[in-house]
């Protein structure tokens, strides 16, 4: 529910559409607080990464940037970066959203859940651990090719490294997430149109067209900003499978410039060209967002579908299915059965073992807390902002939300993390602080997935209830829990497990601190590895993916039974 | 609502709040000599425990090692910090940035007796203290690769079949070390040279681990890396299969190095530090925990004398490589984009 249209023309097909009206302003005196809080909080956000942009540029003669940003070698690399992006966002999209529409016509079916799970498990996966799993299907010894070659005595797929295979890795990561957030999308349309639509016996078509795309297409710009900011700034994959420099993006020259020229405005002056794409990407998209659409606030029920039965939608879904599962749950697969369990059984016995997984699990559960609470309250501001007076704090305060969401995207960890060295060596103890500083960096990573699974249905559930709120007088604590917990547990859930796993498999900004007393599982995996890998290294990523889904199941049923109580009478 | 908050999260908040607390507390009785070094270097199997057991035993001191990302990330590291950084020693640089970090002007010359005695190429510098060096290669399985290439110049002309995996000079040590390999062996026919070489290059890849998983995975016939990694397969999996390529026109070498800060706050603990780096306690650790060469006659495992020994040691000097660095970069990064 962003700035823009008030409300959707009347030529809408489904009614509940234009159910939704701004609130009389009056009426939304007690949720004006929130819009400027999260506003605040947006600001806030915003103004610490000036700061640490601007540190790079201290005492520098600012008058060469510009020949810095528009070198011609530069300006070819960032429009290779550009394609490779869009096709990203645009395929995994295609593949995941296709994906979730099969899933959701099918509702209930064997091995739904372990779809689910697994494709979960794609998304947290270390780069260099997925990338060895994708190649176990597509490289040159790859399963997927090897049958190729032998049915049809020839190679007829893409080249095993090249432009292509970084886009399929790209989709490997990135289309579990679109499944996901367009399934909750989906699951989400109020029983009713359902109904309908079965009473109406209507085909595939019709569902897509009136029921299901309507739904879906609220979520899509912001899921394509998210894809196309993580892959422009996609950095080892791109290397490891690009097949060579040709492939290449904007955050290898900012390494560069920081590490190998240690020239701080260079790297500054890329850092900023950086930020002036992703900012454009996700301006013009944040305008181009549609109003969120109301839906209903109880679980999913299956409703019986006129047009699951037909053969040829059966064998579409099967087809989209299948085909899910060759890019994204194949690889998973192919690590788990791959894992020599009893060579790696030694770690259990290293101490060091325990403590990193004590500093990760620690590490998870504060900064999914972190990020959801963050989102959760950007979410707020965005959607009460809606209801403020003022056009222009309207308009612009969701620009700075939109912008403060993508914080960490915009701006490359290595910059993140140099800048805030310089400001705060003489400030801070940054051996002692690196906890923080990890978990404020993993908080901000986290943020832009918090915000697309909460956003959406945050606005759909407010402006749903709102009424009854007022006529209840809730407000404050007891409106969260009363209202929006029970009625988002599910994004709640979702979004801190999500957050969790991430922050779980994230090296991130660790090395750049570099301590030896905090240490986290991602960090051993590395050590493992770098020293000429083993089973060790293997069976770590593993358990890193098992606790990843244990972690997952136990925030999203803790939600549930905290909503629960929200339920319970006075 | 602030009563509801404290009572779900106050348990989560308190160990959160004394997790830093309980690290910062560690042992500040003994003076802490600070060393920074690269992260494997501290790993547990890496060299670093048994070295600052065997040096704690001698100084009664308290040696810490803070691991960074990289071996150009600690000269990053002591360059952001300057005069003010809390490292007494810096360890893990090598002969290619010797220079850049000597113009630094933050190291001084560490006046140890102790030098060197084992490594193939004199080495004089009286700031800079060798700890370990090795030679950079082409490893490959026995069982896949029947025929591997005995010369740089078979490697080139081999037929596109040959897939080697390298690292990127701009951001790995090996891929750098290939880099000046090649302009060591062809000088101003490098460019040419890289553009033969492009096809039988499957990728080139951010670090290390990324390309050697590539080739133990089976992606591709030989992986660029050091003479001294068949000893890890031999000696820590009991795997004869892989060996390094011997290459006629000789290998370009690594040679790690150590410095003392200028700023040192324990000034008399670095000295001592920089004179203990030739001792038993020190070298006898590096070739079965680091992998590589000890830059003072030790006894070797038997194992490494199944390694390849190259005849002809390969090294610019770190001001060539300081001065040149980014051109031949530059001229990597156009023939290899044709």
């Amino acid at each position: 529910m962003v700035a823009g249209q008030p409300e959707l023309g009347p030529g809408r097909a489904a009614g509940y559409y234009s159910w939704q009206h701004r609130l009389p302003a009056a009426s939304a005196g007690y949720l004006r607080w929130a819009g400027f809080a999260g506003l605040f909080f947006a600001g806030l956000l915003l103004g610490i990464m000036a700061v640490l942009l601007g540190a790079l540029f201290q005492g520098q003669d600012l008058s060469l940037l510009p020949d810095e940003m528009l070198q011609p070698q530069l300006l070819r690399l960032v429009g290779g970066a550009v394609i490779q992006a869009s096709l990203s966002a645009v395929l995994s999209i295609i593949v995941g959203a296709g994906c979730a529409l099969c899933v959701f016509r099918r509702g209930m079916f064997f091995g739904r859940s372990a779809l689910l799970t697994l494709s979960f498990l794609a998304m947290i996966m270390p780069t260099t651990v997925a990338a060895v799993s994708l190649l176990s299907l597509w490289g040159r010894q790859g399963a997927v090719r090897q049958s190729v070659n032998s049915l049809f005595g020839t190679d007829l797929l893409f080249a095993p490294y090249g432009l292509f295979m970084v886009i399929l890795a790209h989709m490997f990561f990135n289309a579990p997430l679109v499944m996901r957030v367009c399934l909750s999308v989906l699951q989400a349309i109020p029983e009713s149109q359902m109904k309908l639509a079965a009473q109406l016996r209507f085909g595939a078509g019709s569902y897509l067209r009136f029921i299901e795309w309507p739904a879906v297409k609220q979520a899509l710009p912001s899921l394509f900003g998210l894809i196309f900011l993580l892959c422009f700034s996609s950095f080892s994959l791109v290397l490891m499978l690009g097949g060579g420099p040709a492939v290449s993006t904007l955050e290898v020259a900012i390494y560069t410039a920081l590490r190998f020229e240690f020239n701080l405005p260079r790297a500054g002056a890329l850092a900023l060209l950086q930020l002036l794409i992703s900012s454009v990407v996700i301006l013009s998209l944040s305008r181009l967002e549609l109003q969120s659409w109301t839906s209903r606030l109880d679980a999913m029920q299956t409703v019986p579908r006129s047009d699951r039965d037909r053969i040829s939608v059966k064998s579409l879904d099967i087809f989209v299915v299948a085909l899910f599962c060759l890019i994204v749950v194949g690889p998973v697969l192919s690590l788990i059965l791959g894992i020599d369990i009893g060579g790696g059984a030694g770690l259990f016995h290293r101490p060091v073992f325990w403590s990193a997984l004590f500093s990760s699990c620690l590490l998870g559960l504060t900064a999914a807390t972190a990020s959801t609470a963050a989102a959760l309250l950007l979410a707020a501001g965005r959607c009460h902002l809606h209801y403020l007076d003022h056009p222009l704090i309207r308009e612009r305060g969701a620009e700075i939300i939109a912008l403060s969401v993508s914080v960490y995207l915009v701006l490359p960890a290595i910059v993140l993390g140099t800048a805030s060295f310089l400001l705060l060596r003489g400030i801070a103890d940054l051996f002692a602080s690196a906890f923080w500083l990890v978990l404020f960096s993993n908080t901000l990573m986290s943020l832009p997935f918090a915000a697309r699974i909460l956003m959406a249905r945050y606005s759909a559930v407010v402006s749903r209830s709102h009424r009854l709120a007022l006529s209840l007088n809730l407000r404050g604590y007891s409106y969260f829990s009363r209202i929006i917990l029970p009625a988002m547990r599910h994004e709640i859930g979702l979004s801190l497990g999500l957050c969790c796993a991430l922050s779980l498999g994230d090296f991130g900004v660790i090395a750049l601190f570099g301590s030896d007393r905090f240490q986290t599982l991602p960090w051993l995996l590395y050590q493992y590895a770098s020293r000429y890998g083993g089973p060790e290294a293997e069976v770590l990523s593993l358990l890193l993916l098992l606790l990843a889904v244990a972690l997952y199941w136990l925030l999203y049923k803790s939600v549930g039974l905290w909503a629960e109580r929200g339920l319970r009478p006075c | 609502m602030l009563k509801h908050i404290a009572k779900y999260s106050s348990v989560l908040t308190l160990s959160v709040l004394l997790l830093p607390l309980s690290l910062a507390a560690a042992a500040k009785a003994r003076d802490v000599l600070t060393v920074y070094t690269y992260d494997s270097f501290i790993s547990e199997w890496g060299p670093g425990p048994a070295i600052e057991k065997n040096f704690e035993t001698v100084c009664s001191c308290d040696l810490q090692f803070v691991g960074l990302d990289s071996s150009i990330g600690i000269l990053g590291r002591v360059r952001l910090e300057g005069a003010a950084s809390k490292a007494d020693i810096v360890l893990g640089l090598d002969t290619n940035l010797t220079e850049i970090a000597r113009r630094t002007g933050l190291f001084v010359p560490h006046g140890a007796d102790m030098g060197p005695d084992n490594l193939p190429l004199p080495f004089d510098d009286d700031t800079f203290m060798p700890f370990d060096w090795g030679y950079f290669a082409f490893v490959y399985d026995r069982n896949r690769l029947k025929t591997p290439p005995r010369s740089l110049e078979g490697l080139i002309s081999a037929t596109d079949d040959l897939k080697i995996v390298i690292q990127d000079p701009r951001t790995s040590t090996p891929g750098l070390g290939l880099l000046l390999w090649m302009k060591a062996v062809y000088g101003g026919d490098a460019a040419e040279k890289w553009a033969a070489l492009q096809p039988k290059i499957l990728t080139v890849t951010k670090g290390w681990w990324d390309a050697y998983s590539l080739f133990l995975e089976g992606e591709a016939d030989m992986v660029l890396s050091y003479t001294t990694s068949p000893a890890y397969h031999l000696i820590a999996e009991g795997r004869d299969n892989f060996a390094a390529a011997g290459f006629s026109e000789g290998h370009y070498m690594q040679i790690e190095v150590a410095a003392m800060m200028k700023s040192a706050p324990q000034p008399e603990l670095a000295r001592q530090f920089m004179n203990f780096i030739q001792s038993d306690g020190f070298q006898n650790v590096i070739p079965t925990a680091n992998w590589m060469y000890p830059t003072k006659k030790t006894a070797l495992p038997a194992e490494f004398s199944q390694l390849a020994q190259p005849q002809t040691s390969l090294l610019f000097t770190g001001r060539q490589v300081m001065e040149n660095q980014k051109q031949w970069t530059d001229e990597w990064l156009q023939a290899s984009q044709n």
